[in-house]
């Protein structure tokens, strides 16, 4: 018996899938025509958007499987992580685990199902705009920077910046993510990402990622936070992060910023929670991040 | 388009659209052990191993798979044996309607490959990916202990 498919309002149906060979192909294939091709990493996140009727105007899919971007480079002044590489890379590279200011990078790369990390790549959970995705969240906070190729050129783009609106970001109809540039990290520094979620193929109702550096006298010299699932796009929250700063991180000083962050943030009420529920989560994740971030700087 | 998949360790020529998952493929030229459950990656029915790993073939390209290792449920027994952790099940009565069956084997097999004496927190972590709702996990998780002390 053949399967009944129910199809979405608004078909997807691109009329070629193209395997680029080099990144000129790429460029070339978006300079001609534009917002009608999409690059794929695994296709996760456009298989989702296109259930949603949300690509009828696709024509052309380019898979950049063999340009040669699954690497994760790593020297002393910068971590290039190519924008191929899958997420479990992330998560299993001894670099992440070892250099305590970007352990959050693992964190939110050692998600379950391990169906997901096992075909999602960076660019594909960079570029897909959706707030609750949750490695964006904590490469805000190691000042990860993205490089956009296109045929006027490349241009490197704060991750910080990249995030517009609820599925919309900077990234131009012509170009495309080619590589994550991480620089090196401050000394005495521990990063650390939480999230909370319903069930395990549920995305993260909330998620928090803070990076914390310390001065010689052992105070908070400067931080991150960054938000995730918990406003239209991920987001650093700077007023947390300046109530942060030059305090010695006592129990006070955190309930402070904790109270900051419930205002700064404008979570949606959905089917899994309320905006309300969700702003008392942040609160305990960004506890939780922050004793988490503390017992990594005693390492 | 015509892709070449590898499944079960044979070559096939496939004629395929741009647009199909890797999951309406399978099940279009036969491996109907791929199940479609929610079609969106949330329940794990589809569960493949590519290149040994467990994904969700619903919510990959067809295409994006060529030149890559999938192995399906069919794959799995030779000869009408059955494998280990396929007799764990069966002995355990570790499915009921049988529908995530197939899945969680896969899950389950991957993570057999990768290490024995597997830890109950290990194995919930594996196949916390693959929803059942009839038997609660319980026989599930003890198939796959059984089988990882073998």
């Amino acid at each position: 018996m053949s399967e009944v498919y129910r199809f979405p309002a608004v078909a997807f149906r691109p009329d070629e899938y193209v395997r680029a060979k080099t990144v000129e192909d790429v460029v070339s294939i978006l300079k001609e025509h534009g917002d009608t091709a999409r690059v794929v990493g695994a296709g996760i996140t456009l298989h989702e958007l296109s259930v949603m009727g949300m690509l009828s105007g696709v024509k052309k899919l380019v898979d950049i499987q063999q340009l040669g971007l699954d690497y994760i480079e790593v020297s002393a002044e910068l971590t290039k992580l190519g924008a191929s590489t899958p997420m479990f890379k992330l998560r299993d590279h001894e670099v992440f685990k070892r250099e305590q200011a970007m352990r959050a990078i693992s964190d939110a790369a050692d998600f379950v199902p391990l169906q997901v990390v096992n075909a999602a790549t960076i660019a594909g959970e960079i570029c897909a705009g959706l707030p609750i995705l949750s490695l964006p969240t904590a490469l805000m906070v190691v000042d990860a920077k993205i490089k956009c190729l296109s045929w006027e050129g490349d241009r490197e783009v704060p991750l910080e910046n990249f995030y517009v609106d609820y599925f919309l970001t900077d990234l131009r109809p012509e170009e495309f993510v080619t590589e994550v540039r991480i620089p090196k990290q401050p000394a005495k520094s521990a990063s650390a990402f939480k999230y909370e979620k319903m069930s395990a193929a549920d995305y993260p109702l909330g998620s928090i990622a803070i990076r914390i550096t310390l001065n010689e006298r052992g105070e908070c010299q400067d931080s991150r936070v960054a938000t995730g699932s918990l406003g239209r796009i991920p987001m650093r929250v700077k007023k947390v992060e300046e109530s942060l700063n030059k305090t010695n991180l006592d129990s006070q000083s955190l309930a402070r910023a904790a109270s900051l962050l419930s205002k700064e943030i404008d979570p949606i009420t959905d089917l899994r929670a309320t905006g309300d529920y969700r702003r008392k989560l942040a609160r305990s994740l960004f506890m939780d991040a922050c004793e988490m971030a503390i017992n990594r700087l005693k390492r | 388009m015509q892709i070449d998949l590898r499944i079960n360790g044979s070559d096939q020529s496939v004629m395929i659209k741009p647009h199909e998952s890797l999951r309406e493929v399978l099940r279009r030229i036969g491996f109907t052990g791929v199940k479609k459950g929610c079609d969106v990656g949330g329940c794990g029915a589809c569960t493949v191993l590519l290149n040994g790993d467990p994904i969700y073939s619903c919510c990959v390209f067809a295409a994006w798979a060529q030149g890559k290792d999938i192995t399906t449920i069919e794959g799995l027994a030779t000869g009408g044996e059955l494998q280990l952790i396929q007799q764990e099940f069966a002995t355990r009565n570790a499915a009921q309607c049988g529908f995530c069956t197939p899945g969680l084997i896969m899950s389950a097999k991957a993570l057999l490959e990768k290490k024995q004496n597997l830890t109950e927190e290990e194995i919930r972590r594996g196949i916390a990916g693959n929803l059942c709702r009839c038997t609660g996990y319980v026989k599930v998780v003890d198939a796959i202990a059984s089988a990882s002390k073998k």
